[in-house]
């Protein structure tokens, strides 16, 4: 297997985005279906590429024939393909419910922005190149804003807007980081970044850091750059939250993650204290908080969007913590919980789909009775839940398990974190239990809505997955396990891609 | 074997949830049975103490998950028994269930809390209790509310109170683990390194005991935990209340002997310099007294209760603090007079929930003023409640007095003059409670709309009937369930009491339950030849003796008039008024859920802004985040 | 034999208490400037009851009124009375005698309460309260017995305080006495403890709805608890007795000092009641029991 035709897995999306209009001559319907098919083959694709990378270690794919660092290159590892791989499955799944979704006006723009958006994400786990990583961003904070704004209307236009606002600063952010990196390192090179890095200007190095954090913690929905967040998720479709959520949020984790461990890091003992400045008690605190504020906020709402919403950003900020715990088990602990909460996420907002049709409506007041129409939705949800908040048995509670596991061990002031983050936990169980307990009130709902088997097939899907990590972590662990690895093993990555630096 | 028993009762569970919805006596019946053959299993497995079973799940990092079950001789003892109770409370469900729309769903969570009851018992490390822990707290939590509003707000106060107590033990549990001098998972290990590092780290051993106290505080209500109780029995299903009360309340105080009392006494051992009072350690005697405050305020709290379950979960409440503030007195006849009144509470008040789920099922009625006068329709549930009353404010001959008088043993024998006055103040107290609830339901008045009310059927009589006899029965020879009690606190280290079937020998005092069971039976022969003097008795309608045998109607008299049972003991009200006002538990807890809630709103205030403020939240965000970093 | 012993100790009980109440009328009578009725007016009383028709409105009401006899009587085998015991392995032991006893308050309860007059069950309900009222000081007080006799019974009290009045713990702890003296009196339901029948508020209370027989065997209910209270305190802290007669002597002399308080004393408001034996004797119960553990 040649690595460097990894490179397809953002090519061909990318032509299939510039061909689209064609098909939606023929059809528009068509175009949905090209779009499922394009992140089929992704999907595909990217997981063949991981068990390669799983048994083979690391590789990099060369764009042009440029050798890094002075050429584009991808980096093939079990930690950059298992989260591509994430994002394309994800992506799939999401697109089963898209296909018999009502037909629009616009769904061939809807498409065209889709399979942007996951073409970025993906290529933002895959890339070696700080610049590409940025366009990338760009890419998918543009077609994310479409995605949000594509219902015409006036919520959908504020959330957009919201975020269009929040994501150019952050983008400007990541641009001057990226200005300064090059204007003192000179390469745009993710490899030989982290190579020279530490022989930055303490000060300088820091400014750098706090910038590109600030850039990036937009798409991860870390406070305080979190504002576009809620009514975001409001405005658009409940499955297309899923995205927003699953793989816009999981892209911006991911990029947290390689670059704080990885680039910016020290290395093997992963303390990354730059001049005077402790990240890991910056992003430990930015983590805390934006737990405490996700799910007391959630808390206080009715909508189910907003709910989901803030419960994502809430476990992002959970996942950011153990970003800033930094020791083995949190980042194990990290990434096995970004998958757990891509899954139920996923399927939490692909559950809410058809039950607010169903209902007529997204306030979870409006659902009571919903388990007695349609038992399978329910349970549905109830699992997706039980994953999210780390009931026993299914996937969250292995890595709530560790995630405090991790974060207890570390000791001193981590004690009052791992409390606050319990805290919050506690809240976030019990609002989700309050949902699932309005969904078996017994009480009528009269509604025709059909729920069509597509989403059905999503959802059980999910569902499977959900369970099947619950009673059998050990299959996922092997990848997390070399995940992991690959994540904290700096010299090894300067060298995968570098080559043998004399 | 535990894991296979484990996994049937998965695979029950879905059988009888695949029964559909017509079969809904086919169903109970199934899970009866289904819990009859696991309880014969287990007595298969008394006495294969120290076997292991492991599982491995997965492990990751530097941690290695598995589920290792295994036979204590304490966790035998609480599967046992509480298997057995559990028995007799699902052959009441049978016919209870016939009506009900919610049955499906109950059935097959209480089946996984049945067996998760079954692995918390079993558990040998600390990762297994958790999970079973966690099982038991959500199936309960949607048994107690399988869709109705009221019990949904009842099942908050015991769910929120519960996750707390899971999540500080959850901390507790890592705690454990992330201290080098530990670094185990094993609970009997975890016990002894403790026990050492309390010489030379004294305060991390308590906090970590904090940590797990409150969990276990937290699930057997005691104080500050007290109010979920009343809230969850009350609105709970009538079947489930006495599973809620006769067991799933008591997994605290097993936490507490698995744990907590085994690592004082080995704290007690082993390390020289530990602040004692009365021999005991400081910590041990000030749990001792949230024991004692618990039992105290229990009664209290049952003294005003109005709702009969309610008023049956604060006495629970009341009983879970004699047992604790027994146990914590560390001394053998302490924490046997704990163990054995875990047991006789398990049996006497799942006759009592039983006996008003009886009275529910025929009544409908949950509020006391509104009952009255039932002995007579439902002789056989009256007599069970009789009793059940009877033992549960320790008059011999019935269980409960066997084991208040351990109790008192310990506390007397250990010199606590003042938790002694405590317990027997809560002691007392229960009389009131519990003869306003006998008098309100059964006694008294007849309501003219209950004329016709019958007792219930055959089937619900058996399990009450079932209770009566064993509430005479370990009255009679306390030893049946002293023996393996015996073994239990040996396994703790203590010397066990010395006891023979009907004989308990204590260090102030000895009793033989034959002779004082024999000596009532007497009296009451005696009493009997008075009564046999003179004429026949006669029967009078009680409206007729009011009105001289002139027609009631015409003087407007009802019996619902002459029913006194509303405000019963407002002078106990009144005198405690002062205190109440100021001091209500649950009045601080409504305020911290109020709180969190506008404390959330005000929060998600911050994400309506527009466009400007958000980006001004991200700047000063960027600022604030900078300055502190460079500061800090 | 021990059906002999067992009748034999019944009705001891019966006729000392009986005598005792008649006695007590006529005291009382004389202090009030009355001429009073005979001392044998109790006997008589019972003598009628049982021969006079007796209403019973259910079964429960004739079990509970049984039970309520039988507790009492069963407690007091539990008592030394004097030389004579009836069980050697628990003589006296004061935590059954202190629970048994409830079976006699429990049994009249519910037979009272099951006549349905709200009168007697606003007086049981009293009763109740009461109870609480004086079982606190009296607990307290035998606590600090206990520790100092090292045993709960009362048998082996008794034989600690032989040896003259010096050793009786009514010289040795007096603040006991006066706090068990106190609660004496609320367990008589004597004033100014009379609230649980206070015969001009709740006509009579408890009795109102008992008849013939029934009330009959509430009289003898009656006797048979003052025979076992007042003895409970002579065993506890006059030193027992070396034969019945000092030992009934003993019980006369507190069951006078009762009515003579009864005589001159006014009723309590129920409430009041129960505050202050929960301030007067419990805190003499406290300060003994402080003064025993501190030394």
């Amino acid at each position: 297997m040649k690595s460097n035709y990894a490179v397809l897995l953002i090519a061909i999306p990318l032509l299939v985005a510039f061909l689209q209009p064609l098909f939606s001559l023929i059809n528009k319907r068509l175009t949905k279906w090209v779009t499922f098919l394009t992140i089929g083959f992704n999907f595909i694709y990217s997981l063949k590429l991981l068990n390669y990378v799983m048994a083979n270690g690391a590789q990099i794919a060369i764009i042009g024939n440029w050798k890094p660092p002075f050429g584009i290159n991808l980096y093939l590892s079990p930690f950059s393909m298992l989260f591509a791989t994430i994002i394309y499955f994800v992506a799939l799944i999401v697109l089963l419910v898209y296909l018999i979704d009502k037909p629009t006006e616009v769904d061939d723009r809807m498409s065209i922005a889709t399979l942007l958006m996951v073409m970025a994400s993906g290529a933002i786990t895959l890339t070696g190149d700080i610049f590409n990583m940025f366009v990338f961003v760009e890419i998918l904070s543009i077609s994310t804003v479409i995605l949000i704004s594509f219902n015409n209307k006036g919520i959908s236009f504020k959330g957009a807007f919201r975020y269009i606002v929040l994501a150019s600063l952050g983008s400007s952010m990541l641009l001057l980081a990226i200005g300064f990196i090059y204007g003192s390192l000179g390469t745009l090179n993710l490899a030989s970044i982290a190579y020279r890095f530490n022989l930055l200007n303490p000060v300088y190095a820091s400014v750098i850091v706090f910038l590109f954090m600030a850039g990036i913690m937009v798409e991860a929905e870390l406070f305080p750059f979190n504002a576009w967040v809620p009514e975001a998720y409001k405005g658009s479709k409940s499955y297309l939250n899923a995205l927003l959520s699953g793989v816009v949020g999981t892209t911006g984790i991911y990029v947290l993650f390689r670059m704080f461990i990885t680039i910016f890091g020290s290395g093997q003992n992963h303390i990354q204290v730059i001049g005077s400045v402790n990240f890991n008690a910056v992003i430990i605190v930015i983590g805390v908080l934006t737990t405490l504020i996700g799910e007391f906020s959630a808390l206080s709402q009715k909508d189910i969007k907003k709910i989901l919403a803030f419960s994502s950003m809430a476990q992002m900020g959970i996942i950011a913590v153990t970003i800033g715990v930094a020791n083995m088990n949190s980042i194990n602990a990290g990434i096995f919980h970004l998958i757990n909460h891509a899954f139920s996420k996923s399927l939490l907002f692909i559950v809410a789909f058809p039950i607010i049709n169903i209902v007529g409506s997204a306030n979870i007041d409006k659902w009571e009775g919903l388990g007695r129409k349609n038992i399978f939705l329910a349970i549905a949800f109830a699992i997706g839940s039980f994953g999210l908040i780390g009931i026993p048995f299914f996937n969250g509670f292995w890595s709530k398990m560790m995630i405090v596991e991790s974060v207890v061990s570390a000791g001193g002031w981590m004690y009052l974190v791992i409390g606050t983050i319990l805290l919050s936990a506690l809240v976030e169980t019990f609002y989700f239990f309050r949902i699932i307990f309005k969904l078996f009130v017994d009480k009528k709902i009269e509604s025709t809505y059909s729920v069509h088997i597509f989403i059905y097939l999503a959802i059980l899907i999910l569902s499977i997955i959900v369970i099947y990590i619950g009673i059998k972590p050990s299959f996922l662990a092997t990848y997390i396990h070399k995940a992991a690895i690959d994540l904290v093993d700096k010299s090894h990555y300067i060298s995968t891609v570098l080559g043998v630096i004399k | 074997m535990i894991s296979n028993i484990l996994l049937y009762t998965m695979i029950a569970a879905v059988i009888s949830f695949a029964l559909g919805q017509k079969l809904k006596a086919v169903r109970w019946s199934f899970s009866a049975l289904f819990l009859g053959y696991v309880g014969f299993q287990l007595y298969g497995l008394y006495g294969q103490w120290g076997m292991v079973e492991t599982h491995n799940i997965f492990s990751l990092g530097s941690i290695n998950f598995s589920l290792n079950f295994g036979i204590t001789k304490l966790g035998w003892f609480f599967a046992f028994f509480t298997t057995i109770i559990n028995i007799m409370i699902w052959i009441f469900s049978i016919v209870k269930n016939m009506n009900e729309k919610e049955e499906r769903g109950i059935n097959f969570l209480w089946i996984l809390l049945a067996g998760s009851n079954l692995a918390i018992f079993f558990s040998v490390d600390w990762i297994t209790f958790f999970i079973a822990w966690e099982i038991m707290t959500w199936t309960s939590f949607f048994i107690i509310t399988p869709g109705w509003k009221n019990s949904f707000k009842a099942a908050n106060w015991y769910f929120i109170l519960s996750m707390f107590g899971a999540y500080a033990m959850l901390v507790g549990i890592w705690w454990l683990y992330a201290t080098p001098a530990i670094h185990t998972l094993n609970i009997a290990s975890s016990i002894a390194l403790l026990a050492k590092l309390s010489i030379t780290a004294p305060g991390t051993v308590g906090i970590i005991i904090a940590l797990f106290v409150l969990s276990f505080f937290a699930k057997s209500a005691v104080f500050p935990f007290h109010p979920w109780p009343a809230e969850a029995h009350a609105e709970a299903p009538d079947d489930f209340s006495p599973y809620l009360s006769g067991i799933m309340i008591k997994y605290g105080l097993y936490g507490i002997l698995l744990f907590i009392v085994p690592l004082f006494i080995q704290i007690m051992k082993v390390n020289p310099n530990i602040a004692m009072v009365n021999g005991i350690p400081v910590y041990s005697y000030i749990l001792a007294w949230f024991g004692a405050i618990t039992a105290v305020l229990g009664t209290y709290l049952a003294i005003v209760s109005n709702d009969m379950k309610k008023l049956a979960a604060y006495s629970t409440v009341s009983n879970i603090g004699y047992a604790v503030t027994s146990m914590f007195i560390l001394s053998s006849a302490g924490v046997t007079g704990g163990l054995f009144h875990v047991v006789n509470h398990a049996v006497f008040k799942s006759a009592i929930f039983l006996s008003l789920g009886a009275v529910k099922f025929r009544t409908h009625e949950r509020e006391m003023h509104k009952l009255g006068g039932l002995a007579t329709k439902m002789p056989i549930t009256f007599l069970t409640f009789l009793l059940g009353i009877i033992a549960a404010a320790g008059i011999p001959p019935l269980n409960g007095y066997a084991s208040k008088w351990i109790i008192y043993q310990a506390l007397l024998s250990g010199h606590f003059p003042f938790l002694t006055t405590m317990i027997f103040l809560a002691s007392t107290g229960a009389f009131l409670y519990l003869f306003r609830a006998l008098h309100s339901i059964f006694l008294g008045q007849l309501p003219r709309k209950f004329n016709n009310v019958k007792e219930v059927p055959f089937l619900m009589q058996i399990p009450m009937i079932l209770g009566i006899l064993s509430m005479l029965g370990i009255g009679y020879a306390p030893g049946i369930v002293l023996k393996p009690i015996g073994l239990a606190v040996k396994a703790m280290g203590l010397t066990p009491m010395t006891v023979e079937n009907t004989l308990m020998v204590g260090k102030l005092s000895s009793i033989n339950t034959a002779v004082v069971s024999s000596t009532f039976i007497g009296a009451f022969f005696f009493a009997f030849a008075f009564y046999l003097i003179g004429k026949k008795r006669h029967h009078v309608e009680p409206l007729d003796n009011y009105t001289a045998g002139q027609d009631p109607e015409e003087f407007g008299l009802t019996p619902e008039l002459y029913h006194f049972a509303l405000k019963f003991y407002e002078p106990v009200k009144n005198i405690f008024r002062p205190i109440e006002e100021k001091l209500n538990i649950k009045n601080y807890y409504r305020a911290l859920v109020r709180n969190a809630n506008s404390f959330g709103a005000t929060l998600s205030e911050m994400f309506k802004l527009s466009g400007a403020g958000s980006s001004m939240i991200f700047v000063l965000g960027l600022v604030v985040i900078i300055l502190a970093g460079w500061m800090l | 034999m021990i059906v002999l012993k067992f009748i034999g100790y019944g009705f001891t009980a019966i006729i000392i208490g009986l005598l005792f109440m008649g006695i007590g009328r006529k005291y009382t009578a004389r202090i009030q400037r009355r001429y009073g009725p005979p001392f044998w007016q109790a006997f008589i009383d019972v003598t009628k009851l049982f021969s006079k028709q007796s209403l019973s409105h259910n079964w429960i009401m004739d079990f509970g009124i049984l039970m309520g006899f039988a507790g009492i009587v069963g407690t007091i085998l539990f008592m030394p009375i004097g030389p004579w015991h009836f069980f050697s392995l628990m003589n006296g032991n004061i935590v059954i005698i202190m629970y048994f006893m409830t079976i006699g308050s429990l049994g009249m309860a519910m037979g009272v309460s099951a006549s349905g007059n709200p009168n007697s069950t606003i007086g049981i309900s009293r009763a109740l309260t009461l109870m609480v009222g004086y079982e606190i000081p009296f607990v307290i007080a035998v606590i600090g017995l206990i520790f100092v006799s090292k045993s709960s019974l009362l048998g082996t009290m008794v034989s600690l305080q032989s040896g003259g009045i010096m050793n009786w713990n009514i010289i040795k702890y007096p603040f006991g006495f006066i706090a068990v003296e106190m609660a004496l009196q609320a367990m008589l339901g004597e004033k100014p403890f009379d609230v649980i029948t206070a015969p001009s508020e709740i006509a009579s209370g408890p009795m109102v709805e008992l008849s013939g027989k029934m009330m009959g065997l509430a009289f003898l209910q009656h006797a048979a608890q003052i025979f076992l209270e007042t003895g409970i305190v002579v065993n506890l802290f006059l030193g027992g007795a070396n034969n019945i007669w000092e030992f009934f002597l003993k019980q006369f002399v507190l069951f006078i000092l009762s009515l003579t308080v009864n005589a001159i004393s006014p009723r309590f408001k129920f409430e009041d009641a129960v505050k202050w034996l929960w301030t007067w004797p419990t805190v003499f119960a406290l300060i003994q029991l402080l003064i025993i553990i501190l030394t």
